[in-house]
C-alpha cells in the first residue's frame, strides 16, 4: 500500500520527464550542441581544403571581420536595406488584403484564402527562377508590359540600382501571403464586445480600426514581424537564382556571403564566427523591437 | 580437354611469374607491390582478365552530358571486366561538397573522382589523390594511347608539379562564335585581333532587324570571369606575378577591362544579367551576330529544337591582341576535367581499369554525341568534323589554352575579381577603381593562405 503511494507520488512529481525529455534530447542534438559547435569553430581557424585541421584562433576571425574585411561592411548594408525595404512593406499589404479579406464573409474566401498561400507553399528556388524568367530583360514578361505602356524597358537584375529592389519585389510576392494569413488569423480570433461597444457608442469605421482593431491585434502583428524579420535574414535562395549577389555587391546580403566562405571557400572558422555576427545582430534587433513595443504598453494591453 | 585447359593455365602461370620476378621484383620491388596489385602478366586495358570480378566502385562526376552517356554504356564495361560501377553523377557545387569532405576525411566512399581543372592544385597538391605512372606503365598502350591526347590538356587536366595524376574527360574551351550567313552578307572578315572584333560588333549591330553585334556572359558570376580571362592574358595582364604578388590592377588588366566595357553598348539590354544559359539561348535564338562562349554551347546551336541559326554559324579562335611585331597573341581561356583515383580508395586497380576504359579510343566517338572528347583521332576525324562543327576550331584553340590558376584559394580570388568585374561592366566603379579594390582583396586573400608573407 506504502509502496503504491510513494509510485503514485513518483508518478505525480516526476512524470513530466518522460514528456519532456524527448524534445529536451532534440533540442540538444539538433540546436544547442550545433549553437556551441560552431560558436568553438569560430574560434578556430579550419580550413577544410588544408590537411592541418582546427587550430585555435581566439577572436582572430572576429576581429578580421569586424576590422578587415572590406566586404562585410558592404553586406551588412545591403542587408539592412534589404530588410527596410521587404519587411515593412509585406506588413503593411498584409494587413490592407487581412482586414480587406476579414470583410469577405461569403463562401468565396476559402477560394481565396487557398489561392493567397500559393506564393507561400511554392519553393523559394522556383519562385526565383519564375522571377528571373519574368525579369529578363529581353524575353521577360515584365519588359513587355513596359513596352505595352511606353515606357522604356528596364535592366532589372542587371544594374546596380535596380538588382536590389528586383529582388525585394519578388519576396515581397512571395511574403506577403503569410504575413496577411496571420493576420487574418488574428483578426479572426479578436473578441466580439468591444466591436459591438463602439457601435453602440456610435463610433466611426476609422474609429474601430484606430482605437480597437489594432491595438487589439498587435501581439499579432509583431510575432508576424518578428518572423518575417528574422526570415528575411535568412534570405539565400532568391539571390542564388536571382543574381549571385551581383551585379557588384549590390545584392549580396550577408546570409550569402556567409555562405560563399564556408561553402564556396570552406573557411569554416570564419563562417562559423560570420553566422554568429548574424545571430548576435538578429537577437539584439528582435530585443529591441519587443522593448519599445512594450514601453508603449500596446503589446501589455493586447497580451 | 581438361589436361589441356590446366596446362596451359599452369604454363600461363609459370611464364606470368618469370616475368614478374623477371621484371618486376630486381628493380623497385617494394615500391611497386606495395601500390598496385594485378596479377602475373596483366595489363591494363586488354580486359582480358577479369581479376576484380566482383568489385564495386563508386565513381563520383559532375552533372554533364557525358558523364551520363558513359553511365549509359557502363554496363559494357560491366560485361567486359566483372566491375560493378555505382555512379554518383552530382550538380558542380553538390559534386565540389561531397569530394572535399570525404576525400580530407579519408573515408574511401569515392575510387574515382572528377577534378576541375582549378582543383587541380588542391587535390594533387594537397596530396589527396594519387599519381597514376605506375599504372600507365601496366596499361595497354593501344587502349590508353596517351599520345592521341591533346597534350595541352593532360598538363592542364591531368598533371601536377609533373607527376600525372589523371586522364582527361570533359574540356571547354573559349573561342567565337559567329554567324557565317551575315558575315558573308555584309562582307566582313571573321575579327582575328580585339580591336576587330570591337568594329565588327560595332558595324553588325542592329544591321539585321533584331540582331546585336555580340553577345557574352555579363552576369556576375564565374562565366563573366573566363570570358575576362581571354581578354586579361593576352592584353599582356595576369591574376599575379610568379612571386604571388597580385596585379590584376595593372595597366594591362585595366585596359582589357575597359575594352570588354566597350563592347557592351553592341550587345543585347539585358547581356550583364546573361549567364551560360541565356547567352547560348540568345545566340541560337539568332539575337547576335557574335559570341564569345565556351565550345561547349555549339550543340545548343546545331539542335533543331532549341536553334533558328543551324548551318549559319561557325566556331573559330578568340580574337586576340596584337604585337609589335605583327604577330597576334590569343590566350583561349581553358576549363576541364579529369578523373582521378583519391588516395583513400580501396580500389585503385579497378579504378584505373575503369579510367583507362571511360577514355579509351574505342569509346571516344562512342561519346562524342554528348561532349567533345580530348583525343586528336577524334576531333581530326573529318566525318565528326563534319557532323560537330566546333573541331576545327577546337584543335586550333587548345593547344594555345591558358588555364586559370589552379591553387587552392582560386575560387575565392575569383570571385574577388567577379565582383570588381561586374561593378566595372555595370559602371557602378571604373575599371581602374574596381580592380585596385580587387587587388587590395587578392593579397588579403593570398596573405591568409600563407602565399604571401
Amino acid at each position: 500500500m506504502g509502496r503504491r503511494k510513494s509510485f503514485q507520488s513518483f508518478k505525480r512529481k516526476y512524470a513530466w520527464v518522460f514528456f519532456i525529455a524527448p524534445a529536451v534530447v532534440v533540442l540538444l542534438g539538433i540546436v544547442i550542441f550545433p549553437l556551441i559547435f560552431s560558436l568553438t569553430l569560430s574560434l578556430h581557424e579550419w580550413n577544410i581544403i588544408r590537411a592541418g585541421g582546427w587550430t585555435w584562433s581566439g577572436l582572430e576571425n572576429y576581429a578580421t571581420i569586424l576590422f578587415l574585411d572590406p566586404y562585410f561592411r558592404t553586406a551588412l548594408k545591403v542587408t539592412f536595406l534589404y530588410l527596410l525595404g521587404t519587411v515593412p512593406l509585406q506588413f503593411a499589404l498584409g494587413l490592407m488584403v487581412a482586414l480587406i479579406l476579414y470583410r469577405i464573409t461569403r463562401k468565396i474566401i476559402g477560394f481565396l484564402r487557398t489561392s493567397l498561400v500559393f506564393p507561400s507553399i511554392m519553393t523559394p528556388i522556383v519562385v526565383g527562377i519564375i522571377w528571373r524568367l519574368m525579369y529578363n530583360p529581353d524575353m521577360g514578361m515584365l519588359n513587355y508590359f513596359l513596352k505595352l505602356l511606353h515606357l522604356p524597358p528596364l535592366n532589372w537584375t542587371g544594374s546596380p540600382l535596380t538588382a536590389l529592389p528586383s529582388v525585394m519585389m519578388a519576396d515581397i510576392w512571395e511574403w506577403t501571403p503569410f504575413m496577411a494569413l496571420i493576420l487574418l488569423a488574428g483578426l479572426q480570433a479578436l473578441p466580439q464586445e468591444p466591436f459591438e461597444a463602439a457601435l453602440v457608442d456610435g463610433a466611426s469605421q476609422a474609429q474601430v480600426l484606430r482605437y480597437i482593431t489594432l491595438p487589439l491585434l498587435s501581439p499579432v502583428m509583431i510575432v508576424a514581424i518578428l518572423i518575417r524579420l528574422m526570415d528575411s535574414f535568412k534570405t539565400f535562395d532568391l539571390i542564388f537564382v536571382l543574381t549571385e549577389g551581383g551585379p557588384g555587391m549590390s545584392t549580396e546580403i550577408l546570409n550569402y556571403y556567409t555562405y560563399k566562405y564556408g561553402f564556396k571557400f570552406f573557411h569554416m572558422g570564419y563562417a562559423s564566427a560570420l553566422s554568429w555576427l548574424l545571430v548576435v545582430i538578429v537577437t539584439v534587433i528582435a530585443m529591441i523591437l519587443i522593448k519599445t513595443i512594450r514601453s508603449r504598453g500596446i503589446y501589455a494591453a493586447g497580451g | 580437354m581438361r589436361i589441356k585447359k590446366s596446362m596451359n593455365v599452369l604454363l600461363f602461370t609459370i611464364a606470368a611469374m618469370v616475368l614478374v620476378i623477371g621484371m618486376v621484383f630486381p628493380l623497385f620491388a617494394a615500391d611497386v607491390r606495395d601500390t598496385i596489385k594485378v596479377p602475373a602478366g596483366f595489363k591494363f586495358g586488354t580486359f582480358t582478365q577479369k581479376p576484380w570480378a566482383g568489385t564495386t566502385i563508386n565513381v563520383a562526376m559532375v552533372a554533364e552530358p557525358r558523364a551520363d552517356a558513359i553511365a549509359k554504356l557502363a554496363p559494357e564495361f560491366e560485361a567486359r571486366t566483372g566491375i560493378k560501377v555505382n555512379f554518383h553523377i552530382l550538380a558542380y557545387p553538390t559534386l565540389q561538397e561531397k569530394q572535399m569532405v570525404t576525400l580530407t576525411q579519408g573515408t574511401g566512399a569515392y575510387d574515382v573522382v572528377h577534378v576541375d581543372c582549378v582543383w587541380v592544385g588542391q587535390y594533387a597538391g594537397e596530396g589527396w589523390t594519387t599519381p597514376v605512372e605506375e599504372f600507365i606503365l601496366r596499361t595497354d598502350h593501344n587502349t590508353l594511347a596517351l599520345d592521341d591526347f591533346i597534350p595541352a590538356v593532360v598538363s592542364e587536366q591531368g598533371m601536377w608539379q609533373d607527376r600525372i595524376f589523371g586522364l582527361p574527360c570533359i574540356q571547354a574551351v573559349f573561342g567565337l562564335h559567329y554567324r557565317t550567313d551575315i558575315f558573308r552578307k555584309y562582307n566582313v572578315k571573321v575579327p582575328q585581333t580585339w580591336e576587330e572584333l570591337r568594329d565588327a560588333a560595332k558595324f553588325l549591330n542592329l544591321k539585321e532587324p533584331g540582331v546585336y553585334g555580340i553577345t557574352f556572359m555579363g552576369r556576375r558570376g564565374v562565366q563573366l570571369q573566363c570570358t575576362y580571362d581571354n581578354m586579361i592574358w593576352s592584353f599582356g595582364g595576369e591574376w599575379f606575378d610568379a612571386n604571388y604578388r597580385p596585379t590584376v590592377d595593372s595597366r594591362e588588366a585595366v585596359e582589357a577591362l575597359e575594352y570588354f566595357k566597350s563592347l557592351v553598348p553592341y550587345a543585347p539590354s539585358g547581356v550583364l544579367t546573361y549567364d551560360w544559359d541565356e547567352n547560348a539561348n540568345a545566340f541560337a535564338q539568332g539575337r547576335a551576330a557574335m559570341t564569345i562562349q565556351w565550345q561547349n554551347a555549339a550543340p545548343t546551336f546545331y539542335n533543331p529544337e532549341k536553334s533558328k541559326i543551324i548551318g549559319k554559324f561557325e566556331f573559330t579562335l578568340v580574337p586576340g591582341k596584337k604585337q609589335p611585331d605583327g604577330s597576334i597573341k590569343r590566350t583561349p581561356t581553358f576549363g576541364g576535367w579529369s578523373l582521378q583515383i583519391p588516395k583513400d580508395s580501396r580500389n585503385k586497380e579497378a579504378a584505373w581499369e575503369f579510367i583507362v576504359w571511360a577514355s579509351s579510343p574505342e569509346l571516344d566517338p562512342r561519346l562524342a554525341h554528348s561532349q567533345p572528347g580530348s583525343r586528336f583521332s577524334g576531333l581530326e576525324d573529318p566525318a565528326m568534323q563534319k557532323k560537330y562543327i566546333e573541331y576545327d576550331g577546337m584543335l586550333k584553340s587548345l593547344p594555345i589554352a591558358k588555364g586559370r590558376p589552379r591553387i587552392a584559394p582560386y575560387s575565392e580570388l575569383a570571385d574577388a575579381l567577379e565582383v570588381a568585374l561586374s561593378e566595372a561592366m555595370t559602371g557602378s566603379k571604373s575599371a581602374s577603381r574596381a580592380l585596385k579594390e580587387a587587388n587590395r582583396k587578392f593579397e588579403f586573400i593570398l596573405k591568409r593562405w600563407g602565399f604571401l608573407k
